[in-house]
């Protein structure tokens, strides 16, 4: 009583434990019990050293409160006895052999990972405002030694009732365990009780309002890092917390039985009711809102003790539907909360034809989610599209017949019933009853939920050849994302010209994404969070896919897919289907929602039109070009000489890769090549100790024999090449950059510099060229630099990654700009000095809004030639079937007038990734045959580009020498738009080539004669 | 066969930006039916460096205050220029061949042979300008000031071919016969005979 006087004042307590159930195929949850303040004013703390744990053999047998829980393959419902030396994905009792001094741990795998933790309950009669957790992390076990991230996650949820991931946490880092890393040998066991491998943490959860008699769980997850993984434990955990005794109100819960119910009927409203605290209730009265279903507003439910109960009518005319009932509980305090009573209104079941159905629309509802989910109901309706079996969806979509839809754009008439019994047809007319589930579905982390009749039963064909509903008109994009779920299950047409946007899926799932156009990047646009906000929400409300409805896929674990649907005949390296195509003007298909996206599941053969965008003539491409060097970038998806590592599995496959990069480079016909994604290990590891050359000497060797030039590269594990002959300056991660360039053209000039920024960053190389021939081609000097910047795949952190610009966006920003500043010191002695030409490119892993690339241009001293040549139809890479272009060539003020010309290439981006030499472990054989074609199309994932560069100002055709001809050139163009002929004759930047540009001309002429 | 009715030629005016720039004449028959305005340049390096100067290029528009007398038909560039074209908001533009024009050159320097032809009878003037704020118009050199005023009038007095205007022609025609009949005992000028050049310097 004197507490109660004093309600903010905090107290020591100590939890006890609750009880738990649940399980999944592959998630195992194991323990059982609660824990709870003993009683108000308690200070001992809740202790565990865990040595209650088995220390031989397996066992479930956990203290009580706390629980395990193992996510994968291999989960179970055990743990182990161990001492580290184990390199199996477990959930272990660590601690010396046979020692009853124990902790629990964990080694994740790719099979298993852990969750360890306690479910912990408010006993104490106040308000528990903070938790202070104190424990001992330990390292059992040293994993590989490059696995720096190990360790175990801390969080805690107050809406979970048990360890998985899928409710809702809240991370504590400071309450999170890093190993230690106290091994220095890799894979071995180590000693958790050694100082050296024990962190002492303590934190204080603060800012929490747990209200008595409720639960919060407390975790701890192991997540599974590259290479083999620490063994990581905690011990000696001491949980205490602090109290507020204040004032709080009753709450209660409350259901319908029975439920559903039909219009008409009778249900019981009844219920639980927790009791307020500070002071205590003593007494209650519940009042409820039944006007939805014919009811008083303020109907009050008989109260017996802590319970209560009502017989409530539902009227006739009440709809069919899901209600929540608002209530209240008040207490002898007059202390109030709000609560609700679910009850569905339903028709009542019959499986007679022609009988009243309950309404498609009405299951669908207008939201995202169906209003009658797990009610179980008749439908009747006409079958607009029939793909029952396992190869196919398993089901069918069940339509509203005409007469019977709302006439409500906002309501779906359509659903897919998840049936492979009775047989079906389109057109047939259908009864069938099931219950209303939403298929939750997902890739990546977008998540599907499609409305669908499941567990179906009682099913009759009711007639046969009946017409169907008529389509109801897609037009992209739509107004709201949320308009999408209008059409679910429904049988729709396109009369509108749209384009294929993305094309990754075909070969793996027979799955194309389309639009009105091709979608580019927000990011391609210099912007900012709000106009980059708005250009994806447009790109959401304009793409979808397009399925072949079937489950046949092509991965690791399946290789059933061939051929494809799509294209008609099926995709082969000649028959392709690249970003641009054309689908019909107008189609129909049935409109679904499935693994995070909605689409259209084909109903007809469509044919593709790849005319909009076909193949590019790599050959001539180059050719028309022209100029008189071409500077070449291309990304050659990981060419690995070495089997089996990131490039080439196979002999074959790398037979494949050489050939088709071959045939890209040969073609490109260019004089130096910035190449990205060559092998840079000997074993081709990252961090592999030994560097080789083999795959940028097997690339240049190759590129020579095919072209008869004499390619050489810059081979940059030479001290001797290199300036300051540090070849660790080479990186550590398993791929570099490479320059191969055509002695019979370009000298180089001095050594290579590299600059490489540490972590698992891709050096950057440059090296001064020379002409090989021409007048004065000792002062015709450019410096040529090749980069390939951070990528976006992994996260650096918040603060570093962007919601926009991707992960790392930081990082890839500071390694922009510290390449500016490198380069400003002329680190090859480029001996043109402060006026010297640099020419940069390469992957920067940026598209060019972003602020890596906006480090460079402008004030950075850079000019992006796609940008300013090509502009924001510039491409290089499809992701997220949106194109964009991450490769980049970049020239300083005094290359800038010396560019001729940038030139992309669609050879790669545009095609499907299936079409790639590379993952015939993931394609049926068949398909490895059908899909390799000896052509530079799907070389790589990157496409290349050229850039025509003259080194000698004011040689306009590029033959090594300034002279009439070249002005004849600048005098036969008088007049014309820059943008329509060689853009270097515009001298003064105008924009039309005048008197004047030749006046700037002959200052070049000048020169040179002199 | 030409017939020439009224013959008038003038040197209207002189224009000029810059005291030590050069000068431009303009000289052309004052009538006829097909008329060729030549266009010359003096003191071509005055106020310039002759070592690093040079000509590049000429260019000007041309506006005749009647058309329905006289059209214009095109140009012909002197010796030391490049075939004559139009540029964008020039009627006439010639680029110096090769490099350029340089000193020495003889003068007057012949920039272009302007060919004008009479679509009607009777008076009208051909006036040259030069918007020097137009990349491609004036005298172009190599250096500052780049570009030099090009523009005058010529007045001239146009007179068509018979089959080009079929009925003037033969109302004329029969003018002259009944004239002929009527002067035949008297001396008369020669239908060929052509007037005294004119020649405008253009300061």
């Amino acid at each position: 009583m004197h507490l109660r006087n004093h309600l903010n004042r905090f107290l020591v307590a100590v939890f006890s434990i609750l009880a738990l159930t649940g399980a999944t195929a592959y998630a195992q949850l194991t323990g059982t019990g609660t824990v709870a303040i003993s009683a108000a004013g308690t200070t001992s703390p809740a202790t565990q050293d865990f040595n209650t744990l088995a220390n031989t053999g397996t066992s479930s047998t956990l203290p009580t409160g706390w629980y395990f829980l193992e996510v994968g393959t291999s989960a179970n419902n055990t743990y182990a006895a161990g001492t580290g030396s184990s390199n199996a994905g477990n959930t272990y009792s660590f601690g010396a052999a046979s020692s009853s001094e124990r902790a629990i741990g964990a080694v994740a795998s790719g099979s298993q990972v852990a969750r360890i933790g306690a479910q912990l309950v408010n006993n104490s009669g106040g308000v528990l405002t903070s938790i202070t957790i104190a424990y001992t992390g330990e390292e059992w076990r040293r994993g590989t030694l490059t696995n720096l991230d190990d360790g175990l996650a801390f969080s805690y949820s107050t809406s979970a009732t048990g360890l998985d991931d899928a409710f809702t946490w809240t991370t504590v880092p400071a309450l999170s365990f890093n190993s230690p890393h106290c091994g220095v040998t890799a894979d071995v066991a180590t000693d958790g009780n050694s100082a050296a491998c024990r962190t002492a943490i303590s934190a204080t959860i603060s800012g929490l309002n747990i209200l008595p008699n409720t639960t919060v769980w407390i975790r701890w997850s192991d997540s599974n890092n590259t290479g083999n993984d620490d063994g990581v434990a905690i011990d000696d955990v001491t949980i205490t917390a602090a109290v507020a005794f204040v004032s709080t109100n009753p709450t209660a819960t409350g259901s319908a039985s029975p439920n559903p119910v039909n219009p008409g009927g009778t249900t019981t409203l009844s219920g639980s009711i927790l009791q307020g605290f500070n002071p205590a209730s003593v007494s209650y009265s519940i009042s409820c809102n039944l006007t939805t279903i014919g009811g008083s507003a303020t109907q009050a439910l008989a109260v017996t003790g802590s319970t209560f109960t009502y017989l409530a009518s539902v009227s006739p005319g009440t709809g069919l539907s899901a209600y929540s009932l608002p209530c209240s509980v008040t207490d002898d305090q007059s202390r109030t909360s709000n609560f609700s009573i679910s009850l569905t209104v339903l028709l009542p079941l019959s499986a007679t034809c022609g009988t009243t159905a309950t309404p498609i629309n009405i299951v669908q509802g207008s939201g995202a989610t169906s209003p009658l989910v797990g009610s179980t109901v008749d439908l009747e309706g006409i079958v607009v599209g029939a793909f029952q079996g396992a190869t196919q969806l398993n089901g069918f979509y069940l339509e509203e017949p005409t007469a019977t839809q709302d006439g409500n754009l906002a309501t779906s008439e359509g659903i897919f019933v998840f049936a492979n019994t009775p047989t079906v047809n389109v057109g047939d007319r259908v009864r069938i009853r099931g219950v209303v589930t939403e298929f939750t579905s997902s890739t990546g982390g977008l998540v599907s939920n499609l409305t669908e009749l499941g567990t179906t039963s009682n099913a009759t064909v009711c007639s046969t050849g009946n017409p169907l509903p008529a389509p109801v008109t897609l037009t992209l994009p739509v107004t709201n994302y949320s308009d999408f779920e209008r059409y679910e299950g429904m049988l729709v047409q396109v009369n509108q010209q749209l384009y294929v946007t993305g094309n990754f899926a075909l070969g793996s799932f027979d799955q194309i994404d389309i639009a009105p156009s091709v979608l580019y990047q927000p990011t391609q646009t210099v912007g900012n969070a709000g106009t980059w906000a708005a250009a994806l929400d447009l790109i959401n409300r304009s793409k979808i896919a397009l399925d072949d409805a079937s489950t046949l896929s092509n991965g690791t674990t399946a290789q059933n897919l061939f051929p494809t649907l799509f294209p008609t005949g099926g995709l082969t390296a000649v028959n392709t289907l690249r970003i641009g195509a054309k689908l019909p003007a107008t189609f129909t298909g049935i409109f679904d929602d499935r693994f995070g996206e909605y689409r259209i599941q084909r109903t007809q053969t469509l044919a593709f039109d790849n005319s909009s965008n076909p193949r590019p003539d790599t050959a001539a491409i180059s050719t028309a070009l022209g100029g008189r060097f071409k500077l070449a970038s291309a990304n050659v998806l990981n060419f690995f000489t070495t089997l089996g590592s990131r490039g080439a599995a196979t002999a074959s496959e790398l037979t494949n890769q050489r050939t088709k990069i071959i045939a890209e480079l040969s073609k490109m016909g260019a004089d130096a090549y910035g190449i990205s994604e060559v092998q840079n290990f000997a074993n081709g590891n990252t961090n592999g100790v030994t560097y080789t050359d083999a795959a940028a000497s097997d690339l240049t060797t190759n590129l020579a024999t095919a072209t008869g030039r004499n390619y050489q590269f810059i081979d940059t594990i030479i001290a001797g090449n290199i300036v300051g002959g540090d070849i660790t300056q080479n990186g550590t991660d398993a791929i570099r950059s490479v320059i191969i360039y055509d002695a019979g053209k370009l000298a180089p000039l001095g050594q290579a510099a590299l600059y490489y920024q540490n972590g698992g960053h891709r050096p950057s190389i440059a090296q001064t060229f020379r002409p090989v021939s021409g007048a004065k081609a000792d002062q015709q000097t450019f410096t040529f630099v090749v980069n390939h910047i951070r990528s976006k795949s992994s996260t650096c952190g918040p603060g570093d990654d962007d919601l926009y610009q991707g992960n790392c966006n930081g990082t890839r920003t500071s390694m922009t700009n510290a390449i500016k500043s490198w380069l400003s010191t002329n680190p090859t002695a480029d001996p043109a000095g402060a006026n010297r030409k640099i020419v940069m490119l390469g992957d920067f892993n940026a598209y060019y809004g972003e602020d890596p690339i906006q480090a460079l241009v402008g004030s950075g001293g850079y000019t992006d030639l796609i940008n300013l040549l090509i502009g924001a139809n510039g491409s290089s890479y499809n992701f997220g079937s949106q194109n964009g272009y991450l490769d980049h060539g970049l020239a300083n003020a005094a290359a800038l007038p010396l560019v001729k010309g940038v030139v992309e290439i669609h050879n790669n981006s545009d095609e499907p990734s299936s079409l790639e030499a590379l993952g015939t472990n993931a394609k049926p054989a068949a398909a490895i045959a059908a899909w390799f074609s000896p052509d530079e199309y799907a070389a790589s994932d990157h496409d290349p580009f050229l850039i025509a560069f003259n080194p000698l100002a004011g040689d306009l055709n590029d033959d090594g020498v300034v002279d009439l001809a070249d002005r004849n050139i600048i005098v036969a163009n008088y007049g014309k738009p820059a943008s329509q002929v060689d853009r270097r004759m515009d001298y003064d930047g105008d924009g039309t080539i005048t008197p004047n540009d030749y006046r700037i001309w002959f200052n070049f002429y000048r020169a040179f004669i002199q | 066969m030409k017939k020439v009715l009224l013959a008038s030629a003038m040197l209207l005016a002189v224009f000029g930006l810059r005291a030590d720039a050069a000068t431009i004449s303009v000289s052309g028959p004052s009538v006829g039916s097909l008329i060729d305005v030549t266009v010359q340049a003096t003191n071509l390096f005055a106020g310039r460096d002759p070592l690093t100067d040079g000509i590049i290029a000429y260019g000007f528009n041309i506006s005749i205050s009647d058309p329905t007398k006289l059209q214009y038909l095109g140009a012909t560039s002197g010796p030391l220029f490049d075939a004559a074209t139009t540029q964008p908001g020039t009627d006439v533009f010639g680029a110096a061949s090769g490099f350029g024009i340089f000193d020495p050159v003889v003068e007057p320097l012949l920039l272009v042979t302007l060919h004008f032809g009479a679509v009607g009878v009777g008076p009208t003037d051909i006036t040259l300008s030069s918007n020097l704020a137009n990349a491609f118009q004036g005298l172009q050199y190599f250096n500052r000031p780049f570009q030099e005023d090009i523009s005058g009038k010529l007045s001239v007095t146009a007179v068509p071919e018979p089959s080009t205007f079929g009925f003037i022609g033969i109302v004329l025609l029969l003018l002259a016969v009944g004239r002929e009949i009527s002067l035949r005992a008297k001396p008369r000028k020669d239908e060929h005979e052509q007037p005294a050049a004119s020649v405008w310097h253009l300061r």
